[in-house]
């Protein structure tokens, strides 16, 4: 008994010294994160109109939300880039990857290159973008004073369009990220396999698609992961480069909850879309961190 | 006997407040959005007028145009008990910070001042909230105008400003012909939703946008919406393929430079214009928004306003600062100065127009007459007595229907109905 308890007081003085160092950022995180996710549910299921009132309406906020069509619409939009961002990001990205893989001259330079969009702030991506994608000073006013007066390019000034141009710009900003996480997966990637396939005379391109690209799926995993959540955040990028126009139909659920909690008054709406946000992000990251838990699981 | 001890203290602590206060600090801190350069120049003409009154003006701008991050600093400092003694929200929005206990009763002020005979009735119904002045609205811009450029109206051989739609669509043909932009828009939702305001009023009348603005479904499900719509689309086809995502002042740009023939916009544009090096009436022209007859009635107008809060929650009473600034307001001086930089007019009546262009002239004996007949509208995005939601939902159908080309008025119509009955 008397072991048991000196146990508890090692452990416990073990334990100490973390938890102190960690406290302030534990306090940080709980209130700022979590006390600020319960107050935002607290607010979805009220009546807040202006400023928050603490009384209970169910889930009224939520029916209303969903049956509300600018909403539906964020949503179809989120849909629509989080699907072409993922998959042309991750393509982009592992296609980038596996040309650098290549042993190729001045790596380095074409490395920064590549991955230099992704330091550039969304707001900037943005103007730039927003730029280029102008019919009238961009893109295909270029192309038109090259000679070819019939040609169009105006995909930003039109309602069913303008999503596309959306993803254009964000892919253009994240390929080189996706490639860098690619690269590193590749470069881990046993070379012993390799030289053994290459000796049994597998052509390039088949010991890739057969053996290297199997061997790093975790990172199409965690890298779907991340682009799902950067896909949930956008916001910047469409204020700048469409402020969810034209009309508002480039509006995004982050748009969308900023729109109704802070521009129209409805913090409840409001709130109830930021709630359906943070479940999305539940959904996306939940798998990843099972898989990975599993994972780490199995090395121990 | 701890309950007894407030009872004495409380009226002892009370009767002490006011004494302990300085008598003649008469300082009042002003947070307000007037930071662009003609706008700034405007408003601080108000600073200069309280001051030499014997105020002290505390400036707090807080930057963006719109007012957006203005209204979230306000709610912000309000909600934490540290209310800015004047800012400026508009006055319905004022009048909801009354219903909260925000806001300072200005009854002596407006009494003295004989507010009631100077101001049009409407500005008088928004400054009031329960028969009370809540709010001081200091000037009106008008919303409803058609700008037009002098020299490309010329150049396409189009006599004047068009009045009607039909006059305004043989116009846009010899524009196109001429190979000129007929209108200069922006694709943002409040510019398109500024649009649809001015169409809805000269095609369906005060009434009709008051009733919109309610959200009545009658209304909104009528010949008259699909009118207004029908007038919508044909507009859209008005506009250049760069419109998306432009500010509107360099859809005002478009006009003074001679690219465009038109812009649909409130007058502050007219600053944009002067600042351009145009002269109002010949430069640029400006018209009432065309209606199905020459001379239709009704005006839609914005005003800008300050409104007075305390830092006590339920206590309506004004400092002697906040009389003051509130007394300035409405002084003609200093209306005249404000205005004159501003392009808006003055909130009264009664204000000598030598000083101002021909636009403004028109506004103001508009205003009379529109004022006179009962058919002066507040912008129903910002100036209705009704939940505002319904207007941004309106807003933004509007605009998606202006924006999606395939989009029928059948199907705008019903898309309205359900937005709005959704904010109920």
């Amino acid at each position: 008994m008397t072991s048991a308890r000196s146990r508890n007081a090692s452990e416990w003085k073990q334990l100490a010294a973390p938890l102190l160092a960690m406290s302030p950022s534990l306090i940080a995180v709980t209130v700022f994160v979590y006390g600020f996710i319960i107050w935002t549910v607290a607010v979805s299921l009220s009546s807040s109109r202006m400023v928050p009132v603490w009384d209970w309406v169910g889930f009224t906020n939520y029916v209303k939300l969903w049956k509300f069509s600018p909403w539906r619409l964020a949503v179809e939009n989120f849909l629509v880039f989080s699907l072409i961002y993922v998959g042309a990001g991750l393509a982009l990205g592992l296609f980038l990857a596996i040309l650098i893989d290549q042993r190729i001259r001045a790596e380095n330079l074409f490395r920064t290159l590549f991955l230099y969009p992704i330091a550039l702030a969304f707001v900037v991506t943005g103007v730039v973008w927003r730029w280029i994608m102008n019919p009238t000073i961009g893109f295909e006013k270029f192309v038109r004073d090259l000679g070819y007066p019939e040609f169009e390019f105006a995909w930003i000034s039109s309602a069913d369009l303008v999503i596309y141009a959306i993803v254009i710009a964000a892919i253009w900003q994240v390929a080189g990220f996706v490639m860098v996480l690619f690269l590193s997966a590749l470069r881990g990637v046993d070379s012993e396999i390799i030289k053994a396939a290459s000796l049994d005379g597998a052509r390039p391109w088949r010991i890739y698609v057969s053996i290297i690209i199997p061997s790093i799926w975790p990172v199409f995993l965690s890298a779907s992961a991340i682009l799902i959540a950067m896909a949930l955040k956008t916001f910047d990028l469409v204020i700048v480069m469409t402020q969810r126009g034209p009309g508002s139909a480039s509006e995004f659920p982050a748009t969308f909850m900023y729109d109704m909690a802070f521009r129209r008054n409805q913090l409840g709406i409001g709130s109830a879309s930021a709630i359906m946000i943070l479940c999305a992000a539940l959904i996306v990251i939940t798998p990843v961190l099972v898989i990975g838990g599993r994972r780490r699981g199995r090395n121990d | 006997m701890k309950a007894s001890m407030i009872a004495v203290i409380a009226p002892v602590a009370f009767a002490l407040l006011p004494a302990a206060a300085p008598a003649q600090d008469k300082s009042v801190e002003v947070m307000h959005f007037f930071t662009s350069g003609s706008e700034a120049a405007a408003f601080y003409s108000y600073k200069d007028a309280f001051e030499a009154a014997g105020g002290t003006w505390v400036d707090s701008p807080v930057a963006g145009g719109g007012g957006d991050s203005h209204d979230t600093t306000l709610r912000a400092r309000v909600l934490a008990g540290d209310g800015p003694a004047a800012a400026m929200p508009k006055c319905p929005e004022t009048s909801r910070w009354y219903n909260e206990g925000y806001i300072v009763n200005l009854d002596d002020v407006a009494a003295a001042g004989n507010w009631d005979s100077l101001l049009p009735q409407l500005l008088q119904d928004f400054a009031k909230t329960d028969g009370h002045y809540t709010c001081v609205p200091f000037d009106i811009h008008r919303i409803d105008w058609l700008w037009g450029s002098a020299s490309v109206l010329e150049e396409a051989g189009v006599d004047g400003m068009p009045q009607t739609w039909e006059e305004f669509d043989a116009a846009a043909e010899k524009i196109q012909a001429a190979g000129k932009i007929v209108l200069a828009a922006g694709g943002q939702e409040w510019q398109d939703g500024t649009i649809y305001q001015d169409v809805a009023i000269a095609i369906g009348g005060a009434d009709y946008l008051t009733a919109i603005a309610a959200g009545d479904p009658e209304a909104i499900d009528s010949d008259m919406s699909r009118e207004v719509f029908d007038r919508m689309r044909v507009l859209s086809t008005y506009v250049d393929r760069g419109y998306p995502g432009r500010d509107w002042n360099l859809a005002a740009a478009m006009v003074s430079n001679g690219e465009a023939a038109f812009q649909i916009m409130g007058d502050w544009a007219k600053g944009e214009f002067i600042q351009a090096g145009a002269t109002m009436g010949e430069d640029v022209l400006c018209a009432p928004v065309p209606g199905n007859a020459p001379d239709r009635p009704g005006m839609v107008m914005v005003s800008n306003a300050l409104g007075f809060f305390t830092k006590e929650q339920g206590s309506t009473e004004a400092t002697e600062g906040q009389k003051l600034l509130a007394a300035t307001l409405l002084s003609e001086d200093a209306e005249i100065a404000y205005t004159l930089h501003k392009g808006s007019v003055p909130a009264r009546l009664d204000v000598s127009l030598d000083q101002y262009d021909t636009c403004a002239v028109q506004s103001m004996n508009d205003l009379q007459q529109n004022n006179e007949a009962g058919t002066l509208v507040g912008d129903i995005y910002t100036m209705q007595p009704f939940d505002p939601a319904i207007a941004a939902a309106v807003r933004q159908v509007a605009s998606q229907h202006f924006n999606t080309p395939s989009m029928t008025s059948d199907e705008a119509v019903l898309l309205m109905l359900e937005s709005v009955e959704l904010i109920r």
